[in-house]
C-alpha cells in the first residue's frame, strides 16, 4: 500500500515546510519559491517584487516597508536556515526555505517556511513573543537601541533584522515553531501582514 | 609623514546589492550611492571604514572638513548597523578638531530614511549632518 511507504528523512522536512503557507481562497500568489536560497535569489525576486509593486502600489512609503521585509526574510533564511542540506560553494551559502509573496483586497502578505535547530527556534519564539506585546512606537524605540548594541557574536547580520521587519508591517509578526519528530530541528513560520488602500 | 592627498581614491562601481563608493580623499569628498543589502554587510562596510579610519588618523586637525555624501534608496538592518558605526566613527574624529560632515539625501516620501538621519544628527553632535529631502540632488 502506497500509504505505508515510509518517507525519508528529507521528505518530512519538506512536506512540513509547504503546509505552513497558508493561502486564503481570495489570495493571489505573485510569488512562490521553494528551494535554495543564495543572495543572488534574493536580488533576483527582489525585483520581481519591485516591478509588482511599482506596478500595483502608488505609496513609496509601503513599497519600501514590504521591499525590506521581503530582503530580511530571505536573508534569514541564508544565513539561519538550519538543515544537512546547506550548500556552501565557497562564494555563497545556499539555504533551503521557502517564501511567498501573496496578496488579498487590504493586505499584502509574505511569509516564509524553514527549519531551524532548538537554539534558535527558542531564541526565535522568545523574541517573537515579545515584540508582538509591542506597540510602535516601543518596536521604534527597541529598534533604536539595537542600532547602538554590539551584535551577538553568534549573529552574522545585525540583531536588529526582526525588530525591522516588526516596525515595518501593520499587524504584529505572526508565527508558529513546529518541533520535528526524531529531530532536534523545528520547521519555523513567519508571517508579515502589510495593509493597503 | 603620510602626504594624506596621496591616499588613492576608492572607487567601486554600483551592484544590484551594493552602492557605488566614491572616495576621493585628496578631494576630501567620500561617496556612497545606490542600494546596500549585501549578504554580509560587515565584509563590505570594515574595509572601507578602516581606509577612512586611517586617513582621518593621519589628518592634521583644523584642515578642510570632510564631507560624506550618502543617497541609499535602500539599507537593509545589517548596513543600517555599519552605517551607524560609520557615523560613530566620523563623529569621534570631528570631536577630535578634523571636521567631518554628513550629508544624508532621502526621497521625501521615504520615512525611515528621513528618521535615520533625524536619528544620526541628533545622536552624534560633533558630526555636522545636513538632512536632503532628495535623492537625486547627490
Amino acid at each position: 500500500m502506497k500509504q505505508h511507504m515510509k518517507m525519508s528523512d528529507l521528505q518530512v522536512k519538506e512536506a512540513v515546510l509547504l503546509p505552513l503557507i497558508t493561502l486564503q481562497r481570495q489570495s493571489a500568489v505573485e510569488l512562490f519559491y521553494t528551494g535554495y536560497f543564495s543572495q543572488q535569489h534574493i536580488v533576483t525576486m527582489g525585483d520581481v517584487v519591485r516591478a509588482w509593486l511599482d506596478k500595483n502600489e502608488s505609496s513609496l512609503a509601503l513599497r519600501r516597508r514590504l521591499f525590506s521585509v521581503f530582503i530580511e526574510m530571505g536573508q534569514n533564511i541564508v544565513r539561519y536556515s538550519c538543515d544537512e542540506r546547506y550548500l556552501g560553494t565557497g562564494k555563497e551559502e545556499l539555504r533551503f526555505g521557502s517564501l511567498c509573496f501573496h496578496t488579498a483586497p487590504g493586505n499584502y502578505y509574505l511569509e516564509t517556511a524553514n527549519l531551524v535547530g532548538h537554539e534558535e527556534s527558542s531564541l526565535l519564539q522568545n523574541n517573537l513573543d515579545v515584540l508582538r506585546t509591542m506597540s510602535q512606537a516601543e518596536i521604534k524605540q527597541a529598534w533604536k537601541q539595537g542600532l547602538r548594541s554590539e551584535a551577538p557574536a553568534t549573529s552574522k547580520g545585525a540583531n536588529i533584522g526582526l525588530l525591522t521587519m516588526a516596525r515595518e508591517t501593520s499587524e504584529p509578526l505572526e508565527y508558529r515553531i513546529h518541533p520535528l519528530a526524531a529531530s532536534s530541528l523545528s520547521a519555523f513560520h513567519l508571517k508579515a501582514t502589510f495593509a493597503h488602500d | 609623514m603620510t602626504d594624506m592627498t596621496l591616499t588613492p581614491a576608492i572607487v567601486l562601481a554600483a551592484t544590484p546589492a551594493t552602492p557605488e563608493v566614491n572616495f576621493d580623499f585628496a578631494a576630501h569628498r567620500l561617496v556612497l550611492k545606490g542600494e546596500a543589502y549585501p549578504e554580509n554587510a560587515a565584509a563590505f562596510f570594515r574595509p572601507l571604514l578602516q581606509a577612512v579610519e586611517e586617513w582621518l588618523n593621519d589628518k592634521p586637525a583644523g584642515s578642510t572638513p570632510v564631507q560624506l555624501h550618502v543617497a541609499l534608496s535602500y539599507f537593509n538592518s545589517s548596513s543600517t548597523k555599519l552605517l551607524f558605526e560609520f557615523f560613530e566613527s566620523l563623529n569621534g574624529f570631528a570631536r577630535q578638531g578634523k571636521a567631518c560632515e554628513l550629508y544624508w539625501y532621502y526621497d521625501p516620501e521615504d520615512d525611515i530614511s528621513e528618521e535615520f538621519g533625524q536619528e544620526v544628527s541628533q545622536d552624534f553632535p560633533s558630526l555636522s549632518v545636513f538632512l536632503k529631502a532628495e535623492l537625486n540632488a547627490c
